[in-house]
């Protein structure tokens, strides 16, 4: 029997979701479509009052699914952690039930990626009955499902840094989502692991404006908010838009490599923090603070906070954030607290103030006054244009270098005698 | 960095005794008893801050991020409250309760409270941490860290400690619904403090008093259930209304110990909540028919009761026993909590005794 099964989309982490449970055999993966305001309307009115706002839209997700496209098994995440995110799968387990709906939550496991009881779930879906076929599947699964995430990860940092220098509006938005589309649509293996040529051969066909110092500015905040467009207004583009040089620092890929321990950069980010935030205490609030005071010495003009209303980790952090007076580290900081009413009139008025305030920074407070450093992956992108492959590599690296030493001393061999009596009359 | 990070650390030694003050909101309606205790035996003076009243909510209201819960607001106004009425303080105690069992955990905004206060508000009073964390150590070792801020060694914080504990085991023994608020008073002996007994109009009249009595559970956190300010005076209210009031203290201890799974596989794992999900297991199953009806006190914004009622409320509704969540906030009228549990109690009395 093939089961048919959804997920939350999260933005564009479907395309990883959908890679982890596509190759299972004896599952249907239907990819949930692109969260509207009628699916956030839905999920609002059957959630309690004041449960965060992932709640309502994820739960708006799953009626969505069951009535327009037949699904009616759905996977979602929990947690151990103090934040709430570990009852989400029961509560809306219980609410769909109540409501009629002849369907079920089966929760995945994320609180530590090392103990492997998320593959528990994989295997529990799968319909192989040889028991070592069975760990096959999900490996080969998990393995496409990482590669793609990373790629994800890879294409949404570049927008946000590409989108403040297009010449033509519009071009970074359609490059995303054709590439988005050959990712989700690509399931070799030796093409995945050399997908970021592709990546990097669209991104360069861009024209754009180079020597320009744009505003920079971090965005950051819980996970879910971050990465989904439809609910944070689409905070990037509309910074892009803008011309402001957006880092998004919230990837799917960077949360995973952080629950299987080996993510370097918020373990120093938890360093930073730990004066202001001693422990993990769920969401994102240990390294909202920890970007914050890092991102005085990378020549940031602006940091954005967004999270959704009621949110008990990312409350306390702003608190802290914002109660200090006078703040030892000043960075002009705007919150955003989401939740289903947020309008995007009320926020653009926001967003522009913000930016007129970053801009009379640049020209007036010599703390932001030419600390400007263009990014790196600008750089690799637009500047390399040759092809490099084995033997261009070879020659480029490797025989040229010779080549032009061998040339050298040959030539200080051959004229040295006649050179050296030239040098005494000087 | 904060100015209270400079301060100088004050020491206890022979001819001083040191003054430390405790903030009477948030888990001191639970543990207030012990903290009172442990500080008394390590020879130190305990100051505790006034009853709430509406100027101490209105100062947490202003200092405290607007989108916190009411208990956390107040906390703020309290710590606020305790600056003013004794500015010679050595000490201000803030606990971190991270948790008291190795798979559970506090709501995060305990977990942090220190922190949240100390950088929150501009305080000048150095902050007295005593942390609570099962999942990392021994609650003694927490102990003997906090007595050697104080000047103490190790021997003497951890007699105190037991000592403390003990003489907390047979306070909480002693206490229940209808003592609770009083006997916690007791604890502070400033006699500008004390809680006078507030008199309420009765409402049932004289010739049917007490033939048509009701047993009502009031579930909720013990600062919810016990700050009679924010609540509105819940249980004298409700007694004056015929009503015998239950809380979770009144329940027998031993109901407390088998743990709760929700749809039989999921872990619960807030403590705070523990006690809550047992009180209502226990009246779902075998104590039905000891209670009439459910009051849930939520304060708005609480991160936890918001699912953890909606669970509480499907089950009641599916067992049909009367549920009424009573969501509190710093803006909350009397008059409104009033006329919902007044039809509250009718509704039930109705039903029960036609």
């Amino acid at each position: 029997m093939v089961k048919r099964i959804s997920f939350p989309s999260m933005g564009w982490s479907r395309i990883a979701f959908r890679a982890l449970f596509e190759k299972l055999p004896g599952v249907e993966v239907v990819s949930p479509p692109i969260v509207t305001r009628e699916i956030v309307k839905i999920g609002a009115k059957v959630s309690p009052e004041f449960v965060c706002l992932p709640f309502k839209v994820t739960l708006g997700e799953f009626i969505n699914m069951i009535e327009n496209h037949d699904v009616h098994t759905f996977i979602m995440s929990i947690d151990c952690g103090p934040c709430r995110l570990g009852f989400y799968a029961p509560i809306q387990d219980k609410i769909l039930k109540d409501l009629g709906y002849d369907a079920e939550v089966l929760p995945i496991q994320q609180d530590d990626l090392l103990n492997f009881k998320w593959a528990k779930t994989l295997l529990q879906l799968s319909n192989v009955t040889n028991p070592i076929m069975k760990y096959v599947d999900v490996i080969h699964s998990t393995r496409i499902a990482l590669i793609k995430m990373s790629y994800i990860a890879d294409i949404t940092k570049l927008e946000g840094l590409i989108r403040c220098r297009e010449i033509k509006l519009g071009d970074t938005t359609r490059t995303v989502d054709l590439l988005m589309n050959k990712l989700d649509n690509e399931w070799d293996v030796y093409n995945l692991h050399n997908f970021d040529k592709v990546v990097k051969r669209e991104f360069s066909k861009i024209p754009i404006k180079r020597n320009i110092q744009p505003l920079r500015i971090i965005v950051t905040g819980e996970n879910h908010i971050v990465m989904e467009p439809f609910i944070n207004m689409d905070v990037v583009k509309k910074f892009g838009e803008e011309g402001v040089e957006v880092h998004l620092v919230n990837t799917l890929y960077d949360w995973i490599l952080h629950k299987l321990h080996i993510n370097l950069k918020r373990k120093k980010l938890e360093k930073l923090a730990k004066p202001y935030i001693p422990l993990d205490i769920g969401g994102e609030a240990m390294w909202v603070i920890g970007h914050y005071i890092e991102a005085q010495s990378h020549g940031f003009d602006g940091f954005i906070h967004l999270y959704p209303f009621t949110c008990m980790p990312e409350n306390t952090a702003r608190g802290i954030l914002e109660g200090q007076s006078p703040d030892p580290f000043y960075l002009p900081v705007q919150f955003y607290s989401l939740d289903e009413h947020t309008g995007y009139e009320g926020m653009r008025t926001r967003l522009e103030s913000f930016i007129d305030l970053m801009k009379a920074n640049r020209e007036n407070n010599p703390k932001f006054m030419n600390n400007y450093q263009e990014p790196p992956e600008i750089k690799a992108i637009f500047d390399d244009k040759t092809q490099e492959d084995g033997i261009s590599r070879f020659i480029n690296h490797i025989f040229t270098p010779l080549a032009n030493n061998i040339g050298i001393i040959l030539k200080n061999l051959f004229s040295s005698e006649e050179s050296k009596p030239n040098t005494r009359e000087n | 960095m904060n100015t209270s990070n400079n301060l100088p650390v004050p020491y206890s030694s022979k001819n001083k005794i040191l003054k430390v003050g405790i903030p009477r909101a948030l888990y001191f309606y639970k543990y207030g008893p012990l903290w009172v205790f442990f500080l008394q035996n390590l020879k130190s003076e305990v100051l505790i801050s006034a009853p709430t009243t509406e100027k101490i909510v209105a100062t947490g209201a202003k200092l405290a991020l607007s989108e916190l819960c009411v208990p956390l607001k107040i906390y703020f106004g309290h710590v606020q409250a305790l600056i003013d009425e004794y500015p010679e303080l050595d000490y201000i105690f803030i606990p971190r309760y991270v948790s008291t069992h190795e798979k559970q955990y506090y709501c995060p905004k305990f977990l942090i409270l220190p922190e949240t206060i100390k950088y929150g508000m501009n305080v000048p009073i150095p902050i007295l941490t005593l942390e609570v964390n099962a999942k990392k150590m021994h609650s003694i070792e927490g102990a003997i860290q906090m007595g050697k801020i104080l000047g103490f060694d190790q021997e003497e914080t951890s007699q105190a400690w037991v000592l403390a504990l003990q003489k907390y085991k047979k306070f909480k023994e002693n206490m229940n619904s209808s003592n609770y608020i009083m006997s916690l008073a007791k604890l502070d002996s400033n006699p500008l403090h004390e809680i006078k007994k507030r008199k309420f109009r009765e409402v049932i009249p004289e010739n049917i008093r007490g033939k048509f009595p009701l047993d009502i559970l009031i579930l909720g956190h013990s600062y919810n259930v016990y700050e009679s300010h924010i609540n509105k005076h819940l249980i004298e209210r409700l007694q004056t209304m015929d009503c015998n009031v239950r809380t979770i203290e009144d329940l027998n201890p031993e109901k407390f110990k088998k743990p709760v799974k929700i749809n039989k596989i999921y872990e619960q794992y807030w403590q705070s909540e523990d006690e809550i999900l047992k009180t209502a297991r226990y009246y779902l199953t075998e104590g039905k028919s000891e209670i009439d009806g459910v009051i849930f006190l939520i304060s708005f914004a609480c991160g936890p009761d918001s699912l953890i009622q909606e669970l509480v409320m499907r089950d009641m509704k599916t067992r049909k026993i009367p549920f009424l969540s009573l969501i509190l906030d710093e803006h909350s009228g009397e008059s409104g909590v009033i006329t919902r549990i007044e039809s509250l109690v009718d509704m039930i009395r109705r039903k029960k005794y036609n």
